[in-house]
């Protein structure tokens, strides 16, 4: 259900969906012109907007989801440097595991989150207990394992 | 409507055969933990299209062909690559002995380390699929195609939904295999879970799991 949820986007997340829906637009205008759709697979072509040539109602659909996210959308900011030991969206974390392991990933906003390229969403349980924790912290999720997390490092980059 | 020729049939029954592969192939992830006769990776899709199915339901925003065709296809390269646990692949008599250690690690990694083998990954699995669907007519296999990236790269709802989805059978299905034999951890099962649901259905879904088989805790 579309709401008034705001979504918090790092500037090249914005651009993504700024091309995305660009790129539905376009698919909208040639669909009422009856241009028959380009069949040929490009790798650069987003795959989002390709699976939706067949159909119109699908496409004005996601088209309204994206309006609504271009409308709420909060820009990820890097904070003031003297915040900057504790993790906020953006922040890059290193974490220290059971045994010394060392896991890390960047805490995002939910539309950017893929845990397996190391981002993960700020509205993950991980993400959520890790917001606004420290350098050195600990912290500790018990339901239903325990999973103990110490705060190693947290960076936040410039680009 | 137009009538399908031989060589569509030809080549939809090639695909069908060599995607029916799927039926005997293990799942890497139980087969390095050495669960005996665990699900095979088209048990894997079955059980994940239909949770897609009966918890997408709740959620009118997402389209729901294209959910369930999706969940067919997020596996199917599987029949040229075999069952990719990043960062594990072949399974070795070695790897069954040191399963369980090596599930203790998994999946934590520095984050360039978890891109590069998503890369890796992605590029060896497109490959296996464009392989396998090469003989189907064009339309069909783009949708196969764009389904896959849509998936990988969760640039959808019904893609970043079914990324989540997709956790959460494979927890269902450990913490069963964890009743019939205790010895199993499934704790990077749990950790991996908190680390990529964020949707409130599978959130939901989640404290009914631990309501279920974790009454005491």
């Amino acid at each position: 259900m579309i709401g008034e949820k705001k979504f918090y986007l790092t500037k090249k997340g914005l651009e993504k969906i700024k091309k995305q829906y660009e790129e539905l637009k376009k698919t909208k205008f040639s669909k009422i012109r009856g241009e028959a759709p380009n069949i040929l697979h490009s790798e650069d072509l987003n795959p989002e907007y390709l699976s939706f040539r067949e159909d119109m109602g699908l496409l004005e659909r996601r088209m309204a989801e994206l309006e609504n996210v271009l409308k709420n959308v909060e820009l990820i900011k890097i904070p003031p440097k003297k915040e900057r030991n504790i993790v906020g969206l953006g922040a890059t974390v290193t974490l220290e595991e059971r045994g010394g392991q060392i896991n890390e990933f960047t805490v995002v906003g939910t539309l950017e989150a893929n845990p397996g390229q190391g981002k993960i969403s700020s509205e993950s349980p991980v993400g959520k207990v890790l917001l606004g924790q420290k350098i050195g912290s600990e912290v500790i999720m018990n339901s239903p394992v325990r999973i103990a997390y110490k705060i190693k490092k947290v960076k936040y980059h410039l680009s | 409507m137009k009538k399908k020729t031989k060589t569509d049939f030809k080549n939809i029954l090639d695909f069908i055969i060599k995607a029916g592969k799927l039926k005997k192939m293990p799942r890497t992830i139980w087969s390095l933990m050495g669960v005996k006769d665990s699900e095979k990776i088209s048990g894997h899709i079955f059980s994940l299209t239909l949770m897609a199915w009966a918890l997408g339901k709740e959620d009118k925003s997402l389209n729901m062909e294209k959910l369930l065709k999706m969940s067919l296809c997020h596996e199917m390269a599987a029949v040229y690559t075999e069952d990719l646990i990043t960062p594990y692949r072949k399974v070795s008599p070695k790897d069954i002995q040191e399963g369980k250690k090596i599930f203790e690690k998994w999946p934590r990694l520095f984050q360039k380390e978890k891109q590069k083998k998503f890369k890796q990954d992605y590029k060896k699995e497109r490959k296996a699929l464009k392989k396998l669907t090469k003989n189907l007519n064009q339309p069909l296999r783009e949708e196969m195609l764009n389904l896959f990236d849509e998936y990988k790269t969760l640039s959808g709802p019904e893609a970043r939904f079914l990324n989540q989805l997709n956790v959460l059978v494979v927890l269902l299905e450990g913490i069963q295999y964890k009743k019939e034999d205790p010895s199993i951890s499934i704790d990077f099962l749990w950790e991996w879970t908190y680390e990529k649901c964020d949707n409130w259905l599978c959130l939901d879904f989640i404290e009914e799991l631990k309501k279920r088989f974790y009454k005491n805790k």
